[in-house]
């Protein structure tokens, strides 16, 4: 049984096996280690996932869904031709194209995997994260939190033993921060914070809306939101490498973007960088002086603004000597291996924590309305954990309690997330007239609560299911729909993307370039049906040859 | 059993030894496999590295005591005994032999430990009388914060991380300008100066200056109560955004160990809920002497008007005053009894529109009564004027103090709807504006 990690992001997701006592990656149909995390749907009705969904959001954005993992968890739907997709269906969707292609890589069934997840993902996202596995046919062995999978592919490169990292991970949706200590092969998590909503899509929206903003009062010239989004992606790709990039928007008119004014224009998302930074620091107790290394991973983490607020803030260069994109899918697969019980990884073990607390609502005192929330499992403690307290009833007539459980930071529950109820019955009269809560959080992420009166009688909470997640019979429904959707072959695949990514090519080109482009896409089409695979595999080459070069400025 | 015992180490291991007793028994209780023995270690672990670091950190911190005070103690030559060292007493500190000292504070710790065991059960009951034994931990808490002062110092004094403020001025800059901020009329400007300090993108800043700003909150509340009240929505908008720069709602419990109560009533301000401005309410004696002064206008009319009904509309302003009182002493009895509990029992945001109903039916009984009364007036003067009395003079001078009084009670009750409107418009501002920056 091969031990497989899952990197399921927000703009791409990867796969990864460990053998022969190392992380490989997998590579898809089109030979890339990267899979977009797009789906999209066709003329015919058929859903299309990875890199020709990828080509088509550029020119058919009403059909494609994107950065769907944001949305996790959550009752909201994607239109794709007639079925309504949540979130879960659609990274299943993803999640069973990786599956092929790791089948087709090694030649056997893959069916246990370990899916990263971001460490501030509550438990809900958590549990819809396990539902979209259950729903491509895979069996997870465990979710684990991004940075720590991250931090198992630096901690086993080093061979220094005993140190402390901070692991910052910047992804396309979520950024998350761990403190880690490796010491005697023991990776240990202290503490682990992050913002669900802040990543590299964000910085590319204030990009846009800065070109926008441009364009408008410069030049006086309205752009469509999708070309937009597309410019200001290009732009930040661009400035990774480069200190300033110019925006082609007209002939002789363009806008010129530097690393100083990202800078400036990015300030409110640098600015929420700062709180997770702090909290993670002060939840393990320590200061930046004590951190051996900080370490860098997530793609968006190449962004020269992102490594130059870290270099300031802590007053030191952070590492980055391992791909950030694929860091993750490798850590991923290393902890499959751990998990399987993989000979050279026998020794090494892992802690995590839970980022969140967990605990009851009690009543409020100075405002009936608002129960206050008293944790019970603190936040970033080490899991598997159990904690007990005792609850008094309010008032002497009350003949029961009400336990309501919640997961959150704020201090008042409506602000929480609540997991489930447990009612008890207590006695009118005695000394015996309080509740003992026990909360028992497991490694693999199960929460369970044991109630036990003064009198003995004891009752059991399991939390498995929490609004806004499938039940057993949405799952089963899902299943069946997700039967019905026609998905498009995959050998076809980088045929479809390539004439998707002409057609993009075609809408942003003018003049002869145009027409020339359509005379290729024309040709392409008509080779197409003829099925003549070895005709069509030559000039895909030529095809895909003479698009790089046109994307490259390099044509005629 | 003891922690040591679970670890299998003796009780005055080294952090190494600590560190390598739990790893190889964590190898051998991997935590997918053996969960139960796996907490039983970690809470082993945990109580002895919480024990060796906060070992560590009051060593440094006497030892840099020691270090300032050296010459203080030489000079006042008195004997101090090493227990009233430990517990880090200012005046008594000495510099001692690390070795003896580290061992000692081993023992001492750990004993203590032992008394509040983290995973004993807590009991609500006795939270109470924690948090008034919390007063009196107050001043040692205030260590805690020096520490921190310290190493701020120590890493500002290394080349790489070079820095011209001490925390001493930097302090003084952050008072300085939130002062320059509350005497200025709220200006905004002096917020931005404080969030664009070039500290803020250092660690060490960044959570210094937070503290700090709160820290001057906490110290001049009576500088966030101005006497306009216009002023309120500055302050509002002023606490809600340092709030988002600096997150202190999600510190809370850090910044009540380091700053005391004190950071409740700061973050309620924030809070729209709970936060209610307080309105300059006219005391009960200012409200008589209006009320007099009112009267004695009315007074001077009639006087001028009849030369000899001076006594006679001394009578009825005294009667007027009388009954006046006692109306509102009624009144404020049903509101406070009946009223507020009726708001309380509903949901929570019903009592803005209960507010308003009764405001409203209010003016609405008061009005019917004006008319009432000045009818009953009108009706009156016409009867009586025809020939002239002293008592109907008198008659018509107590209702027209009656509608006078109705007539004020109406601009009070006007004004106290038109100041909840304005109260919620400025939570309206400051949320929507606050939901822009977000």
């Amino acid at each position: 049984m091969p031990a497989i990690g899952i990197d399921l992001g927000t703009t791409n997701s990867l796969i990864a096996v460990y053998r022969d006592n190392k992380a490989e990656l997998i590579p898809n149909v089109h030979g890339d280690y990267l899979t977009p995390s797009v789906v999209s749907v066709d003329k015919e009705g058929q859903l299309l996932t990875g890199r020709p969904a990828r080509e088509r959001l550029i020119s058919h954005p009403g059909e494609t869904a994107h950065a769907f993992k944001r949305l996790i968890g959550t009752n909201k739907t994607w239109k794709l031709g007639k079925p309504r997709l949540r979130s879960e269906e659609l990274s299943s969707l993803i999640l069973k194209s990786l599956k092929q292609d790791a089948e087709n890589f090694l030649g056997e069934t893959v069916t246990d995997v370990v899916i990263s997840v971001p460490a501030y993902f509550n438990d809900i996202q958590r549990r819809a994260t396990r539902s979209a596995a259950q729903l491509a046919g895979l069996n997870v062995i465990q979710l684990v939190n991004e940075p720590t999978a991250g931090a198992m592919v630096y901690g086993l490169n080093d061979t220094e033993d005993d140190k402390k990292y901070m692991i910052l991970d910047l992804g396309g949706g979520t950024f998350d921060i761990t403190l880690l200590e490796y010491f005697n092969e023991i990776f240990e998590v202290h503490a682990s914070a992050g913002d669900n909503f802040l990543g590299g899509e964000d910085f590319t929206h204030l990009i846009a809306e800065w070109i926008n903003n441009e364009t408008k009062t410069r030049f006086n010239i309205k752009l469509t939101a999708e070309y937009i989004y597309q410019l200001a992606e290009q732009a930040k790709k661009s400035l990774s490498d480069n200190n300033s990039h110019s925006i082609e928007i007209e002939k002789d008119k363009s806008l010129t973007i530097t690393n100083e004014l990202m800078d400036e224009i990015c300030q409110p998302l640098l600015e929420k960088l700062r709180f997770p930074i702090t909290t993670t620091l002060q939840d393990a107790d320590l200061i930046p002086d004590d951190l051996d290394d900080i370490v860098l991973i997530g793609g968006s983490t190449r962004m020269p603004v992102f490594r130059e607020f870290i270099t300031r803030m802590f007053k030191r260069f952070p590492r980055q000597s391992e791909n950030p994109d694929h860091v993750v899918a490798k850590g991923a697969a290393i902890i499959a291996g751990l998990l399987t019980q993989n000979e050279s990884l026998r020794e090494v073990v892992m802690t995590d924590v839970m980022p969140y607390s967990m605990g009851v609502g009690v009543y409020n005192e100075s405002n009936s309305e608002r129960d206050i929330f008293d944790p019970i499992i603190e936040r970033n403690q080490t899991i598997p954990i159990s904690r007990e307290n005792r609850y008094y009833p309010i008032s002497d007539k009350q003949s029961a309690i009400n336990l309501n459980i919640y997961q959150g930071e704020s201090r008042y529950v409506e602000n929480n997330l609540k997991l489930g109820t447990l009612r008890l019955n207590i006695p009118k009269k005695g000394d015996d007239r309080f509740v003992d809560v026990r909360f028992t959080y497991d490694a693999s992420g199960i929460l369970e609560v044991i109630a036990i009166t003064g009198t003995g009688t004891e009752k059991r909470l399991v939390i498995e299911q929490t609004p806004g997640e499938m039940s057993k019979e949405e799952i089963e429904a899902a299943l069946e729909k997700l039967n019905n959707i026609k998905i498009h072959p995959r050998n076809m695949d980088k045929y479809r993307a390539i004439s998707s990514r002409a057609e993009r090519l075609y809408e942003q080109s003018t003049g002869e370039n145009r027409q020339a482009l359509a005379n290729f896409i024309q040709e392409f089409e008509i080779l197409l049906q003829t099925q003549d695979i070895k005709k069509i595999e030559k000039h895909f080459e030529d095809f895909k040859q003479a698009l790089d070069d046109y994307e490259h400025q390099e044509w005629f | 059993m003891q922690w040591w015992e679970i670890l299998g180490i003796r009780s005055d291991a080294s952090e190494k030894e600590i560190k390598r007793a739990y790893s190889t028994l964590i190898k051998q209780y991997r935590p997918h496999e053996h969960p139960e023995e796996f907490i039983e270690i970690r809470q082993a672990y945990e109580i002895a590295r919480k024990a060796i670091s906060s070992n560590n950190k009051k060593k440094l911190r006497i030892n840099r005591k020691s270090e300032r005070r050296q010459s203080d103690i030489s000079n006042s030559g008195r004997p101090v005994s090493p227990r009233q060292n430990t517990y880090s007493e200012p005046n008594n500190s000495v510099k001692y032999n690390h070795k003896q000292l580290s061992s000692f504070n081993n023992r001492i710790y750990f004993t203590q430990q032992y008394l509040f065991h983290p995973w004993t059960i807590k009991d609500p009951r006795a939270s109470k009388k924690q948090a008034e034994n919390k007063k009196h931990t107050a001043p040692l808490n205030k260590h805690e914060l020096h520490y921190h002062d310290l190493v701020y110092q120590e890493s500002s004094s290394q080349p790489d991380h070079s820095n011209d403020d001490s925390t001493h001025t930097l302090e003084q800059e952050i008072n300085d300008l939130l002062t320059a901020w509350a005497t200025n009329h709220y200006d905004e400007s002096y917020i931005d100066s404080i969030i664009s300090h070039k500290n803020m993108n250092i660690y060490y800043g960044f959570t210094k200056i937070s503290e700090y700003c709160l820290k001057w909150f906490v110290d001049n509340q009576d500088k966030l109560k101005p006497k306009a009240f216009w002023r309120y929505r500055r302050i509002i908008k002023t606490l809600a955004r340092l709030n988002t720069v600096f997150d202190w709602e999600h510190h809370q419990a850090r910044l009540y160990r380091l700053l005391g109560e004190g950071i409740e009533a700061i973050l309620d301000i924030i809070n729209p809920d709970k936060y209610q401005i307080p309105w300059p309410q006219p005391s009960i004696g200012a409200k008589r002497f209006m009320m007099s002064l009112i009267f004695f206008a009315i007074l001077l009319f009639w006087w001028k008007e009849s030369s000899s009904g001076f006594s006679s509309s001394t009578l009825y302003v005294l009667v007027a005053l009388a009954w006046w009182i006692d109306w509102g002493v009624l009144k404020k009895r049903y509101t406070k009894l009946l009223l507020n509990r009726i708001i309380e029992a509903l949901p929570a945001s019903a009592p803005t529109m209960i507010y308003l109903c009764i405001h409203g039916i209010y003016i609405i009984i008061l009005l019917l009564l004006i008319s009432f009364f000045s009818a009953l007036a009108i009706q009156l003067a016409y009867v009586w004027y025809k020939h002239i009395d002293e008592s109907a003079k008198m008659l018509v001078g107590f209702l027209y103090g009656v509608i006078s009084i109705y007539i004020f009670k109406i601009i009070i009750s006007l004004s106290k709807i038109l100041r909840h409107q304005f109260i919620c418009l400025q939570y309206k501002w400051v949320n929507l504006e606050m939901q822009s920056v977000h």
